[in-house]
């Protein structure tokens, strides 16, 4: 059975459940909740000599770099939810970010409420590693003076995540829905505090790799195209560049008015050499080659087919997928696109 | 709770099942997912004075059970690697068993993608709100999956085929 077919005939299930009942619940423990925070308020004040003497140690290191040299406080066993306390928010050390090698990290942590620009202790914090982000959720010991609104300071804490953070994106739990800094302009782009790509691009960026004669990367035995046009880096997964006869991405000519469409040629089968047979991949959402079938065919967001593969080929965040054995059209997916560029001669410029 | 939206209650009642519903398949199961919707109500309760001025405080509870429930699912796979517990035929009337079989084979954010977009119809761009993703993202979620689904599921029909 078609697999379309087959979920388009099957809905959701029924369930059946008792709202009376669980909405008392809902209400006793949103009760309970409430009583506790104020608690945790109550537990503050009783704390106050000791978050004075925190204070002041916090505020004898005042410039950044200099609590950063002291060193970091260390976390132990990372947990689910963060100690109990009041909400605070973060960022990564700008000059040492994490890498997708590491399995910790420093982050910057800084009080959510008003504060009179202080934000104490830091508690252990709330660590979930998911498949494809890992969230960070702080909290500070409580304070229920609070305090006029100048931003309150940046206290390094060492997360220790437990694995090797790879490609997950790192983001602030207090950003997320029900966070207490949802909405705030400390919480844009949605509290993601660090992309593995910004890194890997920034660092790495594509690059020369060694490779043996003949194959895919060896970039020093390609022929001499770069010099004919802006060719765009294509890489595999690691940025090594690939040789410009396996894969080129040019713009159209200027001289023709061509500028604003894209050209990608691309050796057949894919992953050898163009100088045997060769197909061009045209994006021309503007008509600028006076080729309707390339424009018709061109989909700015486009579905992926069934039988699409990853080739592995990247330029910078765009990934190259194709289906095997049909060389009609590729697929360009990035963060925010997937693209469908048909196969199509472009026209000769003179 | 008063305010000049609706009441907890009022959205309590409107919502509740629904959301139960959506991330039941997600979760694995009704009493989970029964869970996971009330802590969100819990969360929202204790905020209602600000989620209750919202345009559809409905839509912010779901949003945040279904990423509960996606976290929910990613925990216990890593607590217990392999397909998530099937639903309870008791607890669901129309959801045919091979589905169930076989999205349990997914991971949990390719699970919620197929749940929301496949079997709940809502449109890639709000699904990809509700993952705090991008819709590019939700179509390679969903090209996986639909394959990974394909394959399990023609399996499943060689072994009825087979036993026949």
């Amino acid at each position: 059975m078609d697999i379309d077919d087959f979920l388009s005939s099957t809905g959701l299930p029924d369930v059946s459940v008792d709202t009376d009942d669980a909405l008392a619940r809902a209400v006793r423990r949103g009760r309970r909740r409430r009583r506790r925070r104020l608690g945790v308020i109550g537990a503050g004040a009783a704390l106050a000599l000791v978050g004075v003497v925190s204070t002041a140690m916090t505020l004898a290191d005042s410039d950044e770099p200099a609590r950063l040299s002291t060193g970091p406080t260390v976390a132990a066993e990372p947990l689910l939810t963060p100690e109990p306390g009041d909400a605070a928010v973060w960022n990564v050390v700008t000059d040492a970010p994490p890498t997708p090698t590491g399995s910790s990290f420093t982050a910057l942590v800084s009080r959510l409420g008003c504060n009179s620009g202080v934000t104490g202790r830091v508690l252990r914090p709330g660590v979930v590693v998911g498949d494809t982000e890992v969230v960070v959720t702080f909290t500070v010991e409580a304070d229920p003076d609070g305090g006029d609104c100048p931003s309150n300071d940046r206290v390094p804490y060492r997360v220790e995540l437990g694995v090797e953070l790879g490609h997950r994106v790192l983001a602030d739990g207090n950003c997320r829905p029900g966070g207490a800094g949802e909405g705030t302009s400390l919480c844009e782009g949605d509290g993601v505090r660090w992309r593995p790509s910004t890194v890997s691009t920034a660092a790495v960026g594509p690059h020369q790799c060694e490779a043996e004669e003949g194959s895919v990367l060896d970039v020093a035995g390609e022929p001499n195209w770069r010099k004919g046009a802006d060719y765009l880096p294509w890489t595999d997964r690691n940025g090594c560049l690939l040789r410009i006869d396996v894969l080129a991405e040019r713009p159209g000519p200027d001289h023709c008015g061509w500028g604003r469409a894209r050209v990608l040629i691309v050796g057949q089968p894919l992953g050898t050499p163009s100088s045997a047979d060769s197909t061009e991949y045209v994006r021309d959402p503007e008509g600028v080659f006076h080729r309707s079938d390339v424009t018709a065919g061109f989909d700015p967001d486009a579905r992926l087919p069934d039988d699409a593969v990853d080739t592995g080929y990247r330029r910078n965040e765009l990934m190259l997928w194709h289906v095997s054995n049909d060389p009609s059209a590729i697929w360009l997916v990035g963060p925010d696109v997937v693209e469908r560029w048909p196969a199509g001669d472009s026209p000769l410029c003179l | 709770m008063e305010g000049h939206g609706p009441s907890f209650e009022d959205a309590f009642r409107a919502d509740y099942g629904g959301v139960v519903r959506v991330i039941s398949p997600i979760v694995g199961s009704v009493a989970d997912a029964e869970a996971v919707t009330q802590d969100a109500f819990v969360k929202a309760y204790t905020r209602w004075r600000r989620i209750g001025q919202y345009d559809r405080p409905g839509a912010w509870i779901r949003k945040v059970a279904i990423r509960d429930a996606v976290r929910f699912a990613e925990r216990r796979r890593r607590a217990a690697p392999g397909p998530a517990p099937s639903i309870d035929p008791a607890d669901v009337v129309a959801l045919r068993i091979d589905l169930d079989r076989a999205l349990g084979q997914l991971p949990p954010k390719q699970r919620a993608c197929v749940v929301l977009h496949h079997l709940a119809d809502w449109p890639v761009r709000d699904v990809a709100d509700a993952l705090d993703c991008a819709e590019a993202t939700v179509r390679v979620h969903l090209h996986r999956a639909r394959r990974t689904l394909a394959m399990s599921l023609e399996s499943d029909s060689e072994e009825l085929t087979d036993g026949h």
